[in-house]
């Protein structure tokens, strides 16, 4: 579609976690229905300019066991995928690529930089064939170098060198991703002896961890590469336990772990963030540095929540569906990438990061269900996540779609930051906790408003008068509560009793506001792509021609539908005039009435 | 006697209404309209101080926007009101929806100053209901005198909310009618234009004057 090709920068290196990824490159992509992470080979990147979010374009590798199950010459070798049909190539977030992977390829075609021995030792993998998922069989992979270029299938100087620079083994599911399940510790699996043994750092069991805290921020020696070995090795057993989370655990888990994480990470230099690992390196302290905890955290909330967006990225690559589900699915989940997000702007005050976090973990270990309330409801973390807000690089933030789950545990922040007022009715309206109210007297502003609800509810966030026209004869409103339970009250007491503008007596109305439907159209927009065929116009003079504002003028065709628009536009006004109209005399006719009826019964009372 | 409060009440109120008088209020305002292209098309009238969109967070994301712009004049805004008014106002290429221009009202502003003074006026003058008391809320219960008073108002406002509604619906469904009534037409025109492009660049009409000569 033309205007998805228009909205795309395309890259020929992008940077993603501190890893520099070059075309053609082969790299390590997570999946969470398996074990290992999935090879393939960026044949594109790029970057979408609407939401700027990163791309890439990813063809597949075969493992060896998928293509000759029968056989057993060598394991190492894998196919690239080939043909037209589905499963040969997906786009994906650049965010859901772990790594680089150590594959060669070993074809004996003359422009393919051969391998040497070491090399091929070296490698995880290699590969020679490509495999035709429509026909069904393998063929040398020259022929795919006729076809895409011989760079992107054979190997080059640049690969070779980057080749060795790959750390740690593909086979076991050592990726980046893995470190944060660790991090993200469902509920009671023991760990591994082998994790124990190397990652003197982290553990799963969570009363260790309470009482190894300060063991392990002395205990790491901070040095990235070390680290980042450790914390590979001891992931295994995690991938099992990270595999079959929901996200709901995650998400849950990860923000009560966190506390426990930021201290065990200190040392962990995130691996997403080359600053960090600068940081990482000086001891610390049993109350480290908060910055530094900050950042850690930060990081952290990236790969977990990056680890999120993957699991339903890329749950259905095996079955090959197409990009765009994908997308689909990554939007869903970008959205609940706000939630640690929000979690990070909840936060204001410093808590005492030691204490506050044992009795965290206690509670929430507590917890049967994944609510992270109690944990919360010290906020310390919280203060820790927002002041490292300005270093996060989190699309979700632009993202203006509503995250998907309803965050009651924020509740009872009295510490939120102020949010403009869009983004906080973004939010508040998919949790409930925006009321929409009717009837207001139209004189008042959005000031008295919001004094006016703070005495008669508590609880109450913000509120704002929508702008009407001076014909309505009465205003709206939008209040945005701090909860929804609070906000749920407020709608029944308004409902059961009456909520009155002092001396007008003017009840006022309240409903709820739910999410709008965001696929309405905007009718009156023609589209003019087909315009641009044929006729004499170039592009150029097509696009001066048209796209400054200006008066229709009576000879051209738009001048007509034009003014058809602007017929409707008057017949609308006009409805809306008359049933204004109507409604004034109305409450007129009830006011008065029911005004001089109280007078009188005043009166006969007295 | 005024207390002081009230004198930059009005002072504030003045300086708000001079500023509404000196601006335009756009309607229909296409989704994918910026702010900038609207400042550049309003720029025709002359100079725009200032312009932003009111977002009703209640109307869907697609839907027609509306904006309010702020002229340095207040001719130069009637100005462009009227011609707005007069002719159709493209805003931009495809949309061809006109935008509607009025005056500015103060409704439109949430932000406004408030008209309520903070302290009642010694002779508790009760006649300016524009400056009036504070407002604030109270409630009325069951078994209240006015309870039945206040009850029949709800039950009036809340069908006025449903009328409203109703109207819009039905409104919306003109105009996606109207939409697709042009686009067909459109269509049409189009396929004529392509027929009269080919036949010339045929050189049928060449022949065919060949023909009868």
């Amino acid at each position: 579609m033309a205007n998805e090709e228009e909205d795309r920068a395309y890259m020929s290196s992008c940077s993603n976690e501190g890893v520099e990824y070059r075309l053609y490159d082969i790299v390590k992509i997570f999946d969470k229905e398996f074990a290992v992470p999935h090879i393939g080979k960026i044949l594109k990147m790029w970057e979408e300019r609407s939401s700027g979010t990163r791309k890439a374009l990813v063809c597949w590798f075969l493992w060896h066991k998928e293509v000759k199950p029968h056989d057993a010459d060598n394991p190492k070798e894998l196919f690239l995928a080939f043909g037209e049909g589905k499963g040969v190539t997906n786009e994906l977030k650049m965010d859901s690529i772990v790594g680089k992977c150590k594959v060669v390829c070993i074809s004996s075609d003359p422009r393919n930089k051969e391998p040497s021995v070491s090399d091929v030792e070296n490698a995880d993998f290699v590969y020679s064939h490509a495999y035709d998922v429509d026909l069904k069989h393998t063929f040398p992979v020259k022929v795919v170098a006729d076809k895409l270029g011989p760079d992107a299938i054979f190997n080059t100087e640049e690969w070779l060198l980057a080749v060795t620079k790959i750390e740690g083994k593909t086979n076991e599911f050592k990726s980046k991703k893995s470190i944060k399940s660790s991090l993200l510790e469902s509920k009671k699996r023991p760990r591994d002896a082998e994790v124990a043994s190397k990652l003197q750092k982290k553990k799963i069991d969570k009363q260790d961890e309470l009482t190894t805290q300060k063991k392990k921020v002395k205990v790491s020696d901070g040095k990235a590469p070390i680290a980042k070995e450790n914390a590979r090795e001891g992931s295994v057993s995690k991938q099992e336990e990270m595999v079959q989370s929901k996200r709901q655990l995650l998400k849950s888990e990860e923000l009560s772990r966190l506390r426990k994480a930021q201290i065990a990470d200190v040392k962990v230099p995130a691996l997403t963030d080359g600053a960090v690992l600068d940081k990482a390196s000086s001891p610390r302290e049993l109350a480290p540095d908060m910055h530094d905890i900050m950042e850690q955290t930060d990081s952290l909330i990236n790969d977990i929540v990056r680890q999120v967006n993957d699991e339903t990225v890329l749950g259905e690559k095996s079955k090959g569906e197409d990009s765009k589900e994908l997308e689909s699915r990554a939007g869903n989940v970008s959205k609940v990438e706000r939630t640690p997000e929000e979690g990070r702007e909840a936060a204001d005050h410093e808590g005492d990061i030691a204490d506050g976090d044992k009795v965290e973990s206690k509670k929430a270990l507590a917890e049967s269900d994944f609510s992270w309330q109690e944990d919360l409801n010290k906020g310390s973390m919280f203060k820790l996540l927002k002041k490292t807000k300005s270093s996060l690089t989190m699309e979700p933030e632009k993202r203006t779609a509503s995250a998907v789950e309803p965050l009651k545990q924020f509740e009872k922040r009295k510490i939120f930051r102020e949010l403009p007022w869009e983004e906080s009715l973004q939010r508040g309206i998919p949790q409930g906790r925006v009321l929409h109210l009717h009837n207001i007297d139209p004189l008042v502003t959005s000031a008295d408003m919001r004094e006016m609800l703070k005495s008669a509810f508590q609880g109450l966030s913000d509120a704002r008068i929508l702008p009407q026209e001076a014909s309505c004869p009465s205003g709206q409103a939008i209040a945005i509560f701090e909860s929804r339970l609070l906000a749920e009250s407020a709608l029944e007491a308004i409902e059961k009793n009456c909520l009155v503008m002092a001396d007008k007596k003017w009840p006022v109305i309240a409903s709820r506001v739910k999410e709008s439907l965001n696929q309405a159209r905007f009718p009156g927009h023609l589209a003019l792509e087909k315009l641009k065929l044929g006729r004499n116009l170039t592009s150029d003079e097509f696009k001066k021609a048209v796209s400054t504002s200006h008066c229709s003028q009576p000879n051209t065709i738009e001048f007509e539908m034009a003014m058809e628009w602007r017929q409707l536009q008057e017949i609308t006004r006009t409805c809306r005039m008359e049933l204004f109209k109507k409604q004034k005399k109305e409450l007129n006719d009830i006011r008065n009435h029911g005004n001089s009826k109280a007078q009188r019964s005043k009166e006969e009372r007295v | 006697m005024a207390a002081e409060g009230v004198l930059t009440i009005s002072e504030g109120m003045a300086k708000f209404q001079e500023r509404v008088s000196r601006s335009v209020f756009l309607d229909d305002v296409a989704p994918s309209v910026t702010l900038a292209t609207i400042i550049t098309a309003l720029g025709q009238f002359g100079k725009v101080l200032n312009a932003r969109m009111l977002d009703c967070p209640l109307s869907p994301k697609l839907g027609p926007k509306r904006a309010l712009v702020e002229m340095a004049t207040q001719r130069e805004a009637e100005r462009a009101i009227k011609e707005i008014q007069e002719h159709p106002f493209i805003m931009m290429k495809g949309i061809l929806r006109p935008v509607i221009a009025r005056a500015a009202e103060a409704s439109l502003y949430p932000e406004r100053p408030s008209k309520i003074r903070k302290t009642l006026p010694d002779n508790g003058d009760r006649k300016n209901a524009d400056i009036g008391r504070k407002p604030t809320f109270c409630w009325v219960n069951r078994g209240d005198p006015d309870w039945d008073f206040v009850c029949k108002q709800k039950q009036l406002a809340k069908k006025h909310v449903m009328e409203c509604q109703y109207l819009m619906q039905e409104l919306k469904k003109e105009e996606e009618k109207l939409s697709k009534e042009q686009e067909e037409r459109a269509a049409s025109f189009l396929d004529k234009f392509a027929l009269v492009d080919a036949c010339l660049r045929d050189k049928i009409v060449k022949q065919l004057v060949e023909v009868s000569d």
